[in-house]
C-alpha cells in the first residue's frame, strides 16, 4: 500500500507559516489534504479536514536518552489513516517553539505510523528580517534550521540583497543540506515544497543534494554547525558500523540530523544512510556507475561538534 | 442512510477442526471494529463513518447508520445491549439493535479517543481528549472528571463497575465512578500507556505501552509488573473465564501472563502458535473454556489452551488484515471482521455443547 506523505512546516511565529500552508491548500487542485495544527487559525479549509492538536512530546523507555515521540501525531496520523479513501497528503504546522526532533523520531519510532505514513520533509520558513536575532536569542530557531530540508528565506522584500546573501550563508553554516529558496509572502512552486522524499534513501540518492560536493565547516559562532566529511578510498563497513554507533550512542543528544551515501569495500552498491539524533535508517541502494569516482560522503548536523575527532573517527573507517 | 449489505455469500475457508467450518460475509465498506452484546446483537464500525448493527445469527441483514462525520475511533458493548462508538468527529453515541441512536456527547474538535462500559453497573465512559465523561445505560450523563494532564488512551471498569481506570502518558488514573471530584488515584509509570484493562478479579490493572511492553500494578499495594518482549505494540488482550490468564497479541506467537497469586512476576508466559513472519493482532479468549483464539495479520485464526503446548488453525491465511475477534456469549461461535469489510465467521458447535457439559458438571 501506498504510504501518505507527511509533510512538516516549521518556523517562527509570523515567519509565514500560514501563508505556506494556505498557498498548497488553495492551489493544489483535485488533491485531499489532511492538516494537523496547533491551533485552528486563518487556514482555507474548503475540501480539507483540520485537526486540531496540543503537542504532546512522550519520552520513550528504550534506553535512547534523547529519543522523544509525539504522541498526538501518533494517534492522529493512526486515526486519520482509517478513514475510507484517506488523503493524497497530510501537512502539520508546528507551533512556533517547536522542537522538530519528536516529529521527525515520530516516524522512525512507531510501527503503526510507519505502515501507513511517511515523512516526506521538514519545511521551515523564516522571517528575512529577523531571523539573525533569533538565530542569536533562540536555541528553536537554530534548531528549526539544523532539522530542515527546505528552507523559506521568507520576506526578501524587506531587506537588501547583501543582507540577504549574509543571512544565506549563515543559515548554510549551519546547514549545508537543506535547500534554501528566498521567498515573498511564502510564494514559492509547490513541487519544491511537496513530495519532496527528503527521508527517502533512493531519492537522497537521486537529488545529489549539495553536501555531495564536498564541504568545510563554516563557523558564525553558532553552536549549531555541520561538518561534511567525504573519503576517496571504500570504507570498511565494520569498521564504519562500529564508529558510527558508537558517535551516535555518545553524542545522539548534539548530533541533530545526518545524511552520507557511501563506498565500502567489496561492495558494488551504494550505501545511503539518514538519521535523527540516535535514530539512523540506511541501506544498499543501486550500484556505482562505471565511470563515477566511489567517493564516500557524509554530513553531520549537530551542537558541540567535535570536528577533528570526527574527522579522525571516519579517516579510520577506511578499509584495509 | 440504511444499507442494504450486499448479496450473501457464504464461502467455506477452512476446515481443519471437522466440527468447524469458516464462513466469509463481505460487507460493503472496510471494517475498523466489531463488538458483540451477550444477547445476540452485533456492531461493526466502517471506514466510511457507518455503524452496522443486526444480529449475530445474520451477518448478511446488518444495516448501517450514519453515525460519524468521519470514523469511529473507539466501539464497544453498551452496558446493558447496544453498542457505544466514539469518533474523530468529536461524537460519541449508544446506539441499538435497530439502529436508533443516542447522542452521549455531541459533535465537537475534540476526537473521543476510548469508550467502555460496564454490564455490572451499567455505566458507560467516554474519554474526549483530556476529560472521562461517564454515562448511565439510558445516555443519562453522570458527571465528568476533571482532565487528567495528557489525552486518554483506554478505559476500563472494575469487575462490579464502581471504579473506572484510564491510561494515558506516565500511568493511569483511577476514579470511583461516583466520586468524579474526589482525587484519583495514580498508577505511575513513566512512558506512555496506549490501552488498559483491568483483570477479571478486580486485583489487577494492566496497560499496553508505547515502549512495546505491558505493565501491570496490583491494585491493593500499587505494586508494579512490567512485561516485555513484544514485537509491537500490545492492543489487544483477553481475560480467560477462569479469571487466571491475561492473554496478549503484539508477537508473533500468542502469550498468556498467570496472574494466580501475587500475578506474573518470575514466571515466563505461556506461548503458543503462530509463525516467524506474523504478528497476532488480536486474542478473544472463550467465555467458558481455558481456550483463546489469535487472529495474525495474514488472516490466519489459531486457538489454543493455556497452559498447555500446541494449537489448532481454525481458519487458513487469507482475507484483509484483521480488526477484530470475538466469541459468542456461548462459545459456538467466533467472528473475525478485516479492514477490507470481510467478516468470517467460525461455526464452533463442539465448543459450546463442551462449554454446556462442562457448566452441567459444576
Amino acid at each position: 500500500m501506498e504510504r501518505v506523505p507527511v509533510t512538516v512546516l516549521t518556523g517562527y511565529l509570523g515567519a509565514g507559516k500560514t501563508t505556506l500552508l494556505n498557498r498548497i491548500l488553495t492551489e493544489q487542485h483535485g488533491k485531499k489534504y489532511a492538516v494537523v495544527v496547533n491551533e485552528f487559525g486563518e487556514i482555507g479549509i474548503d475540501n480539507d479536514l483540520v485537526v486540531e492538536t496540543d503537542e504532546e512530546v512522550f519520552e520513550m523507555n528504550n534506553g535512547c536518552i534523547c529519543c522523544t515521540v509525539r504522541g498526538d501525531l501518533i494517534r492522529i496520523l493512526s486515526g486519520l489513516m482509517r478513514r475510507k479513501g484517506k488523503f493524497d497528503a497530510i501537512l502539520i504546522e508546528t507551533t512556533g517553539l517547536a522542537d522538530p526532533a519528536p516529529v521527525a523520531q515520530t516516524f522512525f519510532v512507531d510501527e503503526d505510523v510507519q505502515a501507513k505514513a511517511k515523512l516526506d520533509a521538514v519545511v521551515t520558513v523564516v522571517d528575512a528580517r529577523n531571523i539573525e536575532a533569533r538565530l542569536d536569542d533562540s536555541k528553536e530557531a537554530r534548531e528549526q534550521i539544523a532539522f530542515a530540508d527546505v528552507i523559506l528565506l521568507n520576506k526578501t522584500d524587506l531587506v537588501s540583497d547583501a543582507d540577504l546573501d549574509r543571512i544565506e550563508a549563515r543559515i548554510r553554516g549551519i546547514n549545508p543540506a537543506a535547500e534554501i529558496h528566498r521567498t515573498r509572502n511564502s510564494a514559492i512552486d509547490l513541487d519544491k515544497v511537496l513530495d519532496r522524499g527528503a527521508f527517502d534513501l533512493d531519492r537522497i540518492l537521486e537529488f545529489e543534494p549539495d553536501f555531495l560536493t564536498g564541504g568545510h565547516v563554516h563557523s558564525h559562532n553558532d553552536d549549531i554547525t555541520s561538518i561534511a566529511l567525504t573519503a576517496i578510498d571504500p570504507l570498511d563497513e565494520n569498521k564504519f558500523n562500529r564508529w558510527i554507533s558508537g558517535v551516535l550512542q555518545t553524542k545522539g543528544p548534539d548530533i541533530l540530523r545526518s545524511k552520507g551515501i557511501l563506498s565500502f569495500a567489496g561492495q558494488d552498491d551504494q550505501f545511503v544512510f539518514q538519521g535523527v539524533h540516535m535514530l539512523l535508517d540506511g541501506d544498499y541502494r543501486k550500484p556505482w556507475a562505471p565511470d563515477d569516482p566511489r567517493i564516500s560522503r557524509m554530513v553531520f548536523i549537530g551542537r558541540n561538534l567535535d570536528v577533528p575527532a570526527l574527522t579522525a573517527g571516519f579517516e579510520a573507517c577506511r578499509a584495509g | 442512510m440504511p444499507a442494504d449489505f450486499g448479496s450473501f455469500q457464504e464461502e467455506v475457508y477452512a476446515d481443519v477442526l471437522p466440527q468447524s467450518r469458516v464462513a466469509c460475509f463481505p460487507q460493503e465498506a472496510g471494517i475498523l471494529a466489531l463488538a458483540l452484546d451477550g444477547k445476540g446483537g452485533m456492531a461493526a464500525a466502517l471506514d466510511d463513518g457507518r455503524i452496522a448493527v443486526g444480529g449475530q445469527d445474520e451477518p448478511v441483514g446488518l444495516k448501517a447508520v450514519e453515525v460519524h462525520d468521519g470514523v469511529s475511533q473507539a466501539l464497544c458493548a453498551g452496558p446493558k445491549g447496544g453498542f457505544v462508538s466514539g469518533g474523530d468527529d468529536g461524537r460519541a453515541v449508544l446506539i441499538d439493535g435497530a439502529g436508533t441512536i443516542t447522542e452521549l456527547v455531541a459533535p465537537g474538535r475534540e476526537w473521543v479517543g476510548a469508550v467502555a462500559a460496564s454490564p455490572a453497573s451499567g455505566v458507560i465512559g467516554v474519554a474526549t481528549a483530556k476529560t472521562l465523561r461517564l454515562f448511565d445505560a439510558t445516555a443519562k450523563a453522570l458527571g465528568a472528571a476533571p482532565p487528567v494532564a495528557t489525552t486518554i488512551t483506554g478505559i476500563a471498569f472494575n469487575p462490579k463497575g464502581k471504579r473506572v481506570a484510564v491510561s494515558h502518558y506516565g500511568g493511569v488514573t483511577l476514579w470511583f465512578t461516583g466520586g468524579l471530584s474526589g482525587t484519583p488515584k495514580l498508577l505511575p509509570w513513566k512512558g506512555s500507556h496506549i490501552a488498559v484493562t483491568w483483570s477479571p478479579d478486580g486485583r489487577f490493572v494492566v496497560t499496553g505501552t508505547q515502549d512495546k511492553e505491558l505493565h501491570g500494578w496490583r491494585v491493593e499495594d500499587g505494586i508494579d509488573m512490567r512485561m516485555s518482549g513484544y514485537a509491537t505494540k500490545v492492543k489487544s488482550f483477553s481475560w480467560s473465564a477462569d479469571e487466571r490468564w491475561l492473554a496478549c497479541a503484539g508477537s508473533p506467537f500468542v502469550t498468556a501472563w498467570d496472574f494466580i497469586g501475587k500475578g506474573p512476576m518470575g514466571r515466563p508466559p505461556h506461548q503458543f502458535g503462530g509463525s516467524e513472519e506474523f504478528i497476532a493482532t488480536h486474542v478473544a479468549a472463550h467465555p467458558k473454556l481455558p481456550v483463546v483464539a489469535a487472529a495474525f495479520e495474514d488472516g490466519r485464526i489459531e486457538m489454543g489452551r493455556f497452559a498447555v503446548e500446541g494449537q489448532v488453525l481454525l481458519k487458513e491465511a487469507g482475507g484483509g488484515l484483521p480488526s477484530g475477534l470475538l466469541w459468542s456469549a456461548d462459545g459456538g461461535t467466533l467472528f473475525m471482521s478485516t479492514e477490507d469489510g470481510e467478516l468470517f465467521v467460525v461455526d464452533l458447535e463442539d465448543l459450546k455443547v463442551a462449554a454446556q457439559d462442562k457448566k452441567g458438571r459444576r
